[in-house]
């Protein structure tokens, strides 16, 4: 029993220590650079070469950019003019996204006019 | 995770636990993604700081070099990049915890569109669901042949009890033959002989159940952000 408590309080410590010295050796490894003898793992991330369609309105797409592709805009179900300012002041106010207030109309109309229903009657 | 959290000492009062990654929003204004579990949940003896998967470090784009692993639950628990513990002594009232990954507080998190005044909490546990892994929509199967069909099933926050199976659009059912059981959270394989005896447009359907019996529902829930889709699957092929 005197093993078994000792292994398990063996086993606790290992796994406290095990979080800090990995966090450790990560920072090392990253302060230390180039020089250090280290093994690079090398990673290709998902890209997306969807622009957003051109239109009137285009023009305010960086901003929605920012933080996620056209193709997830693109991907979203058909949604009126109201529906997308309440999208896009979900960008603004939940995330941040730096759209000024009086541009949320025109994104509204354009995103409409690229994946929308009932554009023209102002939803 | 137990381990951790009872070597720092969590006090009385202690409500939550609360995890933070590295990573950040692309903009200061976005919020900093955290969540949070019960503190009971954290010190489940399950919940986990995952450091390795399948013996290897983990890859960066599974959370490395730590990742929260919260069995039964969401992915959105699984916070990558782990980097801070926090107890709280107050419900969290993080974005990503209070206002973010909210369901419907009913069963299967249904509503019907436009229904208001629901209850609203964060989401939580998965339910049982089931898939064809060899069967695609459109498929030509030959009569009086038997095809093997084969998929894979979870049982959510609790095992997987059996996976049904049917060749009639739902009317009857057949238990399939289950691979093995590698622990209540896995995926388990499924597999079932297939013989069609009529030509023409057959409904395959699949259906798991856990030990809990919680069973997928034959109609599709509905919720606004269209979280815990778990309808039991079809797939339509054609015999001749």
């Amino acid at each position: 029993m005197g093993d078994n408590v000792k292994n398990a309080s063996a086993r606790a410590i290992a796994v406290i220590w095990t979080v800090p010295a990995l966090l450790l050796i990560t920072l090392a490894t990253s302060l230390a650079g180039p020089h250090a003898s280290e093994s690079k793992v090398s990673v290709e991330l998902p890209t997306d070469e969807t622009p957003f369609p051109p239109g009137s309105g285009a023009e305010l797409t960086p901003q929605c950019l920012i933080c996620h592709s056209a193709d997830m805009v693109l991907r979203q179900p058909p949604l009126t003019p109201a529906e997308w300012v309440g999208e896009i002041d979900k960008m603004r106010n939940a995330f941040g996204a730096p759209l000024p207030a009086d541009q949320v109309d025109e994104l509204a109309r354009y995103l409409c006019s690229i994946n929308g229903r009932q554009c023209s009657s102002g939803g | 995770m137990k381990d951790v959290l009872d070597r720092a000492g969590v006090k009385a009062g202690a409500l939550k636990a609360r995890f933070n990654g590295l990573d950040t929003g692309v903009i200061p204004q976005t919020p900093d993604f955290m969540k949070s579990l019960a503190i009971e949940h954290a010190r489940d003896g399950e919940v986990m700081i995952a450091y390795a998967m399948n013996g290897e470090p983990l890859p960066l784009l599974n959370g490395f070099p730590l990742r929260l692993v919260v069995p039964g639950w969401y992915a959105t628990y699984w916070v990558k990049m782990l980097s801070d513990i926090e107890v709280l002594d107050a419900p969290d009232d993080n974005f990503w915890t209070a206002k973010a990954y909210l369901i419907p507080d009913t069963p299967f998190a249904n509503v019907t569109p436009g229904q208001q005044g629901v209850k609203m909490i964060p989401i939580n546990r998965m339910p049982p669901r089931s898939f064809f892994t060899n069967i695609n929509g459109g498929d030509f199967l030959h009569i009086g042949q038997t095809t093997t069909v084969r998929g894979i099933a979870f049982g959510g926050d609790v095992g997987l009890a059996k996976v049904m199976f049917s060749s009639d659009a739902g009317n009857r059912w057949q238990e399939t033959r289950l691979g093995p059981d590698h622990g209540k959270y896995s995926f388990r394989q499924w597999e079932v002989p297939l013989r069609l005896s009529s030509p023409g447009a057959h409904t395959l359907k699949i259906k798991a159940v856990n030990t809990a019996g919680s069973v997928q529902p034959d109609n599709p829930n509905w919720n606004a952000a269209g979280f815990m889709r778990d309808v039991v699957e079809s797939v339509a092929v054609q015999a001749g």
